[in-house]
């Protein structure tokens, strides 16, 4: 053991001994080594028998693959790292080998937040599993490669543990053994005993935690993905707009946690107001080519979303 | 928006497209998560009507135009969603 490793053993030491509740989620299993591991630690499967209607609304949305996407995800996260990751100078990444969840992480910080409870090896396990399912031919075994990317994504314990608590200072830091809504008390759920209050669940902010404001700031390289939440912030709100994306996301579509955007109906139906109106005219034009009919066609589009359209 | 005679012989066609436009610090176009540095943006904003004006010059002797609009979500171009349609006809009346 060099001398460096010691001083951090001692210093987690030293640590332990405090009855502090930020470390409290250090005290919980380390960091998941496998695809299988990180999947199963966010599981929504066990959550399925209680909560069953919910869970089949959220089994559609593109929540439950946000890693392979429609799927256009997967494929441009491999774009990002070959043709972005890989080229920049300073990026450390020249092969497969060098990606670190560090680099994964500019996409995985909204499409897989929790990548960030897993090793470097799970990053690059990743990677080669996207790898082999766009090469697959094998129909069999690309099934299995998607159910494996498939398996990464925002699941019930995503929102209601691991982003549930936004203002950590004044509500706390999330604990392993307890989903949060809107109640305090009991759960049924033997793996997670406990249920707590998330007081901004309900809120526009909720979402707006990976729907995007603008650049990434706090990354190294400041990626740019969606930006929705920036719109709904600067241009709904100061409009007048006060609805909060649950508001319409979940309640009035009646979609709930099957969150969707235009390739459903009922979103589509919420989305514009459009106004065409029509009339002619004639144009004296001159002598030589007498009277010329003229169209005009007006056309007015009105956006009743929370935000921009389209986005990104 | 189309607009057709009464054969369905196309008059005038024309098409607008709202969309966001990425740009990296040298003014390129870029598409990527991890190149955009920049953004024009040309979407439909919140809570705001857009409105198209579309004029355009009518065969002599026409009687009648359909016009047709719609709107439509598309993804990279190929692949295009149905948003919203109105077919309207309307009289065209020399006094
Ligand atoms: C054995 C059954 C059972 C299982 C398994 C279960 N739950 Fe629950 N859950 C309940 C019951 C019952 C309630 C209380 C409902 C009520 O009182 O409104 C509840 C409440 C909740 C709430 C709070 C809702 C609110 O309004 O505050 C959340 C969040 C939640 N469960 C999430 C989960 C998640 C995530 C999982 C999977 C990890 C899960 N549950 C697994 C039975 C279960
Ligand atoms: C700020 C959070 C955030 C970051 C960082 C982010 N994304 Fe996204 N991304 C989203 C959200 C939210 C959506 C979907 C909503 C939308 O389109 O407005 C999305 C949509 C996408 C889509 C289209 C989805 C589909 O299924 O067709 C692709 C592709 C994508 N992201 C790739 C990436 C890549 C690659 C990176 C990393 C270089 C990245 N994103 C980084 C939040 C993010
Ligand atoms: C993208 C984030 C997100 C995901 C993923 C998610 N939820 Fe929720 N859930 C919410 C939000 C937001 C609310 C609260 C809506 C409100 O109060 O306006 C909620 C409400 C709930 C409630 C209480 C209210 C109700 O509708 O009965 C339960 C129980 C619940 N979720 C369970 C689950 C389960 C189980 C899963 C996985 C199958 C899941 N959620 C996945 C965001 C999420
Ligand atoms: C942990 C990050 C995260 C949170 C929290 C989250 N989302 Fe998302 N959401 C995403 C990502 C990532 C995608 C895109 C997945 C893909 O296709 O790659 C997405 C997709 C969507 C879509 C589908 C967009 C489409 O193009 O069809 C809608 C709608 C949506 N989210 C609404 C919400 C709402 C409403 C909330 C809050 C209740 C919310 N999301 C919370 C990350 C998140
Ligand atoms: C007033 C109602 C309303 C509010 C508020 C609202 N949305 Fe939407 N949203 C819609 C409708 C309707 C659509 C479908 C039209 C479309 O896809 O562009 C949509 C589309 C989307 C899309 C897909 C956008 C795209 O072009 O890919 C996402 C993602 C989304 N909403 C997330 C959110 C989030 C996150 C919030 C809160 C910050 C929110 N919405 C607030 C009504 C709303």
């Amino acid at each position: 053991m060099s001398w460096k490793e010691r001083i951090i053993a001692l210093l987690g030491g030293v640590a332990l001994l405090l009855p502090n509740p930020i470390l409290a989620k250090s005290s919980s299993p380390g960091k998941a080594k496998t695809i299988a591991e990180l999947a199963a630690r966010y599981d929504s499967t066990s959550c399925k028998e209680c909560h069953e209607e919910i869970y089949e609304e959220w089994e559609n949305s593109l929540h439950a693959r946000s890693m392979l996407g429609t799927p256009r995800t997967a494929p441009t996260i491999i774009t990002a790292i070959e043709k972005g990751i890989k080229r920049f100078p300073y990026s450390g990444v020249k092969k497969d080998e060098d990606i670190t969840v560090k680099h994964l992480m500019f996409c995985a910080k909204c499409h897989l937040p929790q990548l960030d409870e897993a090793t470097d090896d799970v990053a690059r396990e990743i990677v080669a599993t996207i790898k082999a399912w766009m090469k697959e031919d094998d129909d069999d075994k690309l099934e299995a490669l998607e159910a494996k990317i498939e398996s990464l994504n925002i699941g019930c314990l995503v929102c209601h543990q691991k982003k549930a608590l936004i203002h950590k200072w004044a509500d706390g830091y999330p604990q392993s053994d307890t989903v949060y809504g809107s109640q305090v008390g009991e759960h049924e759920d033997e793996n997670h005993p406990k249920m707590g209050k998330a007081p901004a669940l309900g809120e526009a902010i909720f979402c707006g935690q990976c729907h995007g404001q603008g650049p990434n700031f706090e990354l190294d390289h400041p990626s740019q993905c969606a930006t929705l939440y920036g719109s709904y912030l600067f241009a709904y709100i100061p409009e007048g707009g006060h609805e909060s994306c649950q508001d319409c996301h979940m309640k009035k579509s009646g979609l709930g946690h099957d969150m969707q955007a235009y390739r459903s109906e009922e979103m589509v139906k919420m989305a514009l107001d459009c106004e065409v109106d029509a009339q002619s005219y004639f144009w004296r034009k001159n002598k030589k080519e007498g009277v010329i009919p003229m169209g005009l066609v007006r056309v007015e589009i009105f956006n009743k979303t929370g935000h921009v359209v389209p986005d990104g | 928006m189309t607009a057709k005679d009464e054969n369905g012989k196309v008059l005038y066609s024309n098409e607008k497209e709202y969309l966001e436009i990425g740009l990296d610090v040298d003014g390129y176009m870029r598409y990527g998560a991890w190149q955009i540095k920049e953004l024009l943006d040309l979407t439909l904003q919140p809570l705001k009507v857009q409105e198209e004006n579309y004029l355009f010059v009518l065969p002599k002797k026409i009687k009648e135009a359909n016009v047709s609009v719609s709107v439509y979500y598309k993804i990279s171009g190929k692949k295009k969603d149905l948003l919203y349609e109105e077919v309207k006809k309307f009289p065209i009346v020399q006094e």
